[in-house]
This record gives structure tokens, sequence and C-alpha cells, in this order.
């Protein structure tokens, strides 16, 4: 009897962990696309992100594009959180990248693509994107 | 064992005539990066020898290039590479592109991406040293920052 009652006690705490655990996952999770939203930084407002291209990013891009990705080609290439810290011709080389890459069909990779198919791009996704970086390129660089 | 090697050799007599359609080289290109903006000395000759073969029109094909089935990959590295930078036509790309371009070229290289495995294991001259990947990055970062100049 004493031995079920251990028993339980264990498992309630091995259930409470979990959940904190879950709940820590959330909030990691949260603040990691957080980064995003904070793109603005003093100095450099060249750089924005709508609402529609800031969500298209989360949920398509921005899991392996940022800076604590494990995914190091990606990372190496591109981090969205990285990116209003970047200087104007980085800047303006990833934009033409990002446009680039998306209208070309080369990103999100197939590979990624074949295991999560709802990582493709619609059209209209596409369109987004490209016009988004397009658009700020000429802002910037004026071209 | 005989009939397999005859048959392997069929397969190469019989593949000698696909057309491998090698892409055209083309020496003097009025464009031309090196020719147009000033790469300092020693990166021009880096660039020239492990970057041009596929990246500008003046590859300079090896014998082995034209035998099938080597001279399907060499045709087929060759186009890719110069779809995705060729150096032939630099003086007419807008800032933008240039600068995307040399963002690309400062990561690849610098991350060992670039040039291709394959290619310096064949072209014993084209492998870059650390030394040589930064000074290429350097340059193309530094090039890239005097476009636009924060």
């Amino acid at each position: 009897m004493q031995n079920n009652d251990k028993n339980f006690k264990t498992m309630k705490k091995i259930i409470l962990l979990s959940a904190m655990l879950f709940t820590a996952a959330i909030f990691v999770s949260i603040s990691a696309t957080e980064d995003i939203v904070n793109n603005t930084i003093p100095g450099n407002e060249k750089y924005v992100v709508p609402q529609d291209v800031q969500t298209i990013i989360e949920n398509k891009c921005f899991d392996c594009h940022n800076s604590h990705s494990k995914n190091l080609k990606g990372k190496m290439k591109l981090k969205f959180d990285k990116m209003a810290e970047l200087k104007t011709h980085k800047l303006l080389g990833k934009l033409d990248n990002i446009s680039e890459a998306v209208t070309e069909g080369d990103m999100p990779p197939k590979k990624s693509i074949k295991k999560y198919p709802d990582l493709k791009l619609t059209a209209d996704e596409v369109k987004t994107l490209s016009d988004w970086s397009q658009g700020l390129i000429s802002k910037i660089a004026g071209e | 064992m005989n009939k397999l090697l005859i048959a392997l050799f069929a397969v190469f007599v019989i593949i000698q005539f696909i057309p491998a359609n090698l892409p055209v080289v083309v020496k003097e290109n009025r464009d031309d990066l090196i020719a147009t903006s000033n790469v300092p000395a020693d990166i021009a000759q880096k660039l020239k020898t492990s970057c041009y073969d596929c990246h500008s029109n003046e590859t300079t094909y090896p014998w082995y290039s034209y035998v099938a089935p080597v001279s399907f990959l060499v045709s087929h590295d060759t186009r890719e590479g110069r779809k995705k930078l060729n150096f032939s036509i630099w003086n007419n790309l807008s800032k933008v592109k240039k600068a995307k371009y040399l963002d690309n070229i400062t990561e690849e290289v610098s991350e060992g991406e670039m040039p291709m495995v394959i290619y310096t294991y064949l072209h014993s001259g084209s492998k870059l040293s650390e030394k040589d990947r930064e000074e290429i990055a350097a340059w193309a970062d530094s090039y890239a920052e005097s476009l636009f100049g924060d």
C-alpha cells in the first residue's frame, strides 16, 4: 500500500515535470519567433517586415534560418532574426537572394518539402515574399 | 566476366555518340569582372584558377571532358555554374545583383562550399588555402560595401 502511494507520488511528479517542460517549450518557441517581430532596431529603420510577410517567414523559413538553427547551412546563409543588424550591402544581397530563391522554387528545399509538405510556398506566398524583398531593395538602393 | 567487360565497353562506345553539349567558350568578354573592375592582381589570379572554369565563359576544357560519361558531368556543372554566377557578364549587372553575388561568394568560399570537391580533385592547382579563402571573402565583402557605402 505504502509502495503504491510512493508510485503515485512519483507519477504525479513526472506529470508535473512534463507539463513544466511542455510549457517551457511553448515559451521558448514563442520567444524564438518574437525575434523577428523585433526587427526594426534603432538606426536601421530601413528593414521593415509587414505582418503577412512575417507570418510566411515564421511558418516556412524561420525554423532553419535563425541564429540558433541546427541547420548549419541555412543558418550560415540567412538569419531572419539578425537581418536588421546587417550593413546595407549585406542586407541588399540577402534580400535579392530571398526573392530569387523563392521565385525559382529553390526554397524551401525540395527535401524539406518532401518530409513536411506544408512547407511548400503557395504562389501567393511566393509573390508576397518577392514583392516584399524587391520593394525593400528599391526603397533602400533606389534600383 | 569477359561478356560483362565487352558489354561495358560497348556501352562506353555507344555513349560517345550522345552529344554532351559542352557550353560554348568565349575567351574575350568585354563585360568581364577582371577586365572592368579593379580586382587586385592576386585575387584575380585566384578567381581565374579556382572559379572561372565554371563561373565564366572562359572555360578551359581538359581532354577528359570530351569523353563520355565525364563530358555529361562537365557539361552539366559548367552550365549550372554559369547560370548561378557568370563573371563574364559582370559589368552588365545592377549594383544589387553584384551585392547578391558578392554575398554568396563570401559565404560559399569562406565556408569551403566552393570550389566543388570534384573540381579541386581533378584540378590540383585550384584548391584554395585557408588564407586564400579569407582573402577572397574579405575582397568580396569590401567590394560589395564600396558599392553602397553605409
